[in-house]
């Protein structure tokens, strides 16, 4: 649920990078911050576990600036795709206004982005949100594999997997060159926001 | 009126993020050309984090032949370092062994890994880090190493004599991982209480 401060007329919003292990979320964020590092006040926080340091979530907060007089604060996750890691990944769902759902184009890894999108669609149950209503994005990442020789899904087969219900905007991406990193979050954002510009209006 | 609210609420929302997002692109060529020497190295580094995190996730052939292969390649990068080399070497060394027992290889192994390439990573990234320092945690790092061998050779003994000691060891084993399975879903909402409440400070 989006925090709106109607007295101080801020609006803070919360979009998850969630997807299947590997599949770039966290390159996702990353080039976000590279991007944008020069004009926000805040710094990429990656939060890990003290015993075996694993990675644990990203974090990345910013202003986005004024819109319709409301200041709009934006932050970013990112969840681990290890599967036991399950509680954390639902943890981090909590209170969540906007997903952009990260699958991996890689032929091999198409039974491992249903499963996610799967356990996305639990958790989102564990807080009584139907994943249909809730302002989604899809990236196909990894789009650039196919030049390196690696057999790739073709955008037909992802949808049919992963979009024939959500029917969300998707992209085709590939995040460790930059590729339409940032039309995804864009798309993101605008989505979750005009999601409660009833509340801002 | 409502419509036209609505329609210049988008509009304002497109130009915000337009903005925000235009015209970071030359920082960011700015940024990559103030890279350092250390950064250079971060690429693969980076590569190599990913891989662990995918053999955390699931042990697979691929994973491990990807993941000894990056070692030797930052094996060579390093050549003049011996102790990223030390540290590289006992990854080639956990990897080796990985590759050999996979699922049954001793519980520890992954974690050691990630320790031991937390250590890599620290000393690669951290220019403040004395040559002393950095001697300390290689020192912590093969120590860890030793011990964590020495607890492989006493879990494979057992296991040659009597059946009732190796069921009471499988008992043993489930008690230990629901254990290790408790300590780290406590230290992950430790670690996030103490974040957010850094976060909100």
């Amino acid at each position: 649920m989006a925090f709106i401060n109607t007295k101080t007329k801020e609006v803070q919003v919360k979009i998850v990078y969630v997807g299947p292990g590997r599949g770039g979320k966290t390159t996702n964020l990353e080039y976000i911050f590279s991007r944008i590092r020069h004009r926000i006040g805040s710094d990429m926080v990656s939060i890990k576990t003290q015993g075996d340091r694993t990675l644990f979530f990203d974090f990345l907060p910013f202003e986005l600036g004024s819109i319709k007089g409301y200041n709009v604060k934006t932050q970013l996750y990112t969840v681990p795709g290890q599967v036991k890691y399950n509680a954390t990944r639902k943890l981090v769902l909590k209170g969540v206004d906007g997903i952009v759902f990260v699958a991996d184009s890689i032929v091999d890894r198409r039974e491992n982005n249903i499963k996610s999108l799967e356990n996305l669609k639990e958790n989102l149950q564990f807080y009584d949100i139907d994943i249909t209503k809730m302002p989604i994005v899809l990236q196909y990442n990894k789009r650039d594999m196919e030049s390196q020789g690696v057999a790739i899904l073709d955008v037909e087969t992802m949808e049919k997997d992963l979009n024939a219900e959500i029917k969300a905007p998707s992209f085709t991406a590939s995040a460790l060159k930059g590729d339409n990193v940032i039309p995804t979050v864009k798309k993101a954002i605008s989505t979750t926001i005009v999601g409660i510009r009833e509340k801002l209006l | 009126m409502e419509n036209k609210a609505n329609d210049t609420f988008a509009f304002d929302l497109e130009n915000r993020l337009d903005d925000f997002f235009s015209d970071s692109l030359q920082a960011q060529n700015d940024a990559s050309v103030e890279e350092s020497e250390t950064s250079k190295a971060d690429q693969p580094l980076k590569e190599l984090k990913s891989t662990i995190l995918a053999i955390d996730w699931e042990i697979t052939n691929d994973g491990l032949d990807s993941f000894i292969k990056q070692v030797n390649g930052l094996i060579e990068y390093f050549a003049n370092d011996k102790a990223k080399q030390k540290l590289l070497k006992i990854l080639f060394s956990l990897g080796k062994y990985l590759r050999t027992h996979k699922s049954k290889a001793h519980p520890d192994t992954i974690k050691r890994i990630m320790a031991v390439y937390s250590t890599l990573e620290e000393s690669v990234t951290n220019d403040e880090l004395s040559q002393s320092e950095k001697e300390k945690m290689l020192r912590e790092e093969v120590k860890q190493f030793q011990l964590l061998k020495s607890k492989i050779v006493k879990t494979a003994a057992p296991s040659k004599s009597s059946h009732q000691p190796k069921e009471r060891h499988t008992i043993d084993t489930v008690i230990k991982a629901i254990d290790e399975l408790k300590s780290m879903i406590k230290t992950e909402l430790d670690v996030i209480h103490k974040e957010l409440k850094r976060i909100e400070k």
